[in-house]
């Protein structure tokens, strides 16, 4: 069935032109497409989706592209090379410690993260499919700067 | 009641102590006044901002408009804490006031706009922006020697309590918990 449905798309493509979107969910995540619950450490009351998506603060804002995010930038030479992050020895992510650093805010050193960065309630589909697509960034579309 | 006046005394000693070792966070001994600096509301209707200020306890904070990573964070602090006020009303009026530090990208209209996002109901929750010549002494009457100086998100994450005689009696560090914000306001409110 599957093998059935790529030719469909493959002809679809040669007949309109047209290359298929590929769906990705974890950058629907990132870029708040989809939204994540979260709350600010600390508290109980959920924040608003606008305040949850992760591209605010680890993207360029769209009225200054030139200036630094308020976050790190989130791709493979950050996230799975080991640097010192927060002021605490050299660390590295992998999946277990990209989710906990969402739901805990500690990164793998176990250095608490800033405030701003919101606790998730986020689950391991979810998680895995925001590391997957951000561990991947930088290395396959060379859109790391 | 000499030894408790003795103890309170020590309390608040140590209290200011942290105070200064936290980078002034806590009490603010003397009070301040706010600094009298000319203001527009999102109604476009102008104020000097110590008037404003008197008559009510006020939590103060500073964002901007086009601010999309940590101001969305503000806001939802003060609409938790605007949430238990109007639960709760404490004795005395309280004012939440979001100053943006854009002179240029702030307008009324922004501003009325990020205060309806933020959910905001007034008149308890206002919104101003100072004068351009005013940003400066705006930024050195809150003093905040922590806050970031460059940057598009140049602006601290502190909020400021005044009382109602327009003195700043409180300041917290950044993106303070909202369990910090009301009991403060309740304590100046009282």
């Amino acid at each position: 069935m599957k093998a059935h449905a790529r030719l469909i798309a493959l002809a679809g493509m040669l007949v309109f032109g047209a290359a298929p979107a590929v769906a990705d969910p974890g950058r629907d995540l990132y870029e708040g497409r989809v939204p994540l619950a979260a709350h600010l450490r600390g508290e109980t009351t959920r924040l608003p989706a606008t305040a949850t998506r992760c591209a605010n603060c680890h993207e360029p804002a769209a009225a200054a592209p030139l200036q630094a995010p308020l976050g790190p930038r989130l791709e493979a030479s950050t996230l799975t090379r080991a640097v010192a992050r927060h002021g605490g020895p050299p660390s590295r992510h992998d999946l277990a410690s990209f989710c906990r650093a969402l739901r805990e805010g500690v990164d793998p050193a176990l250095v608490l993260l800033s405030r701003a960065m919101p606790v998730f309630l986020i689950d391991d589909t979810d998680c895995r499919a925001l590391w997957e697509y951000l561990s991947a960034r930088g290395q396959q579309d060379g859109s790391s700067p | 009641m000499k030894r408790r006046d003795c103890l309170l005394g020590l309390a608040a000693a140590a209290a200011h102590r942290l105070g200064a070792a936290h980078d002034d966070m806590g009490p603010v001994d003397p009070p301040l006044a706010a600094p009298d600096v000319l203001v527009t509301d999102q109604r476009g209707q102008a104020h000097r901002l110590r008037p404003l200020l008197e008559g009510r306890v006020t939590l103060v904070q500073t964002i901007f408009t086009g601010c999309s990573s940590i101001c969305p964070l503000q806001g939802a602090l003060f609409a938790e804490v605007q949430g238990q006020v109007l639960a709760q009303p404490p004795r005395q009026k309280v004012l939440l006031l979001s100053i943006g530090v854009d002179v240029l990208g702030d307008t009324p209209q922004a501003l009325a706009r990020w205060l309806a996002d933020m959910g905001a109901r007034m008149p308890d929750w206002m919104a101003v922006v100072p004068r351009a010549e005013a940003l400066a002494q705006l930024k050195a009457g809150l003093v905040d020697s922590r806050a970031r100086t460059q940057g598009l998100d140049a602006h601290s994450e502190r909020v400021w309590c005044f009382d109602a005689r327009g003195q700043m009696r409180w300041r917290t560090g950044p993106l303070p918990s909202v369990g910090e914000l009301t009991r403060v306001l309740r304590h100046f409110a009282a």
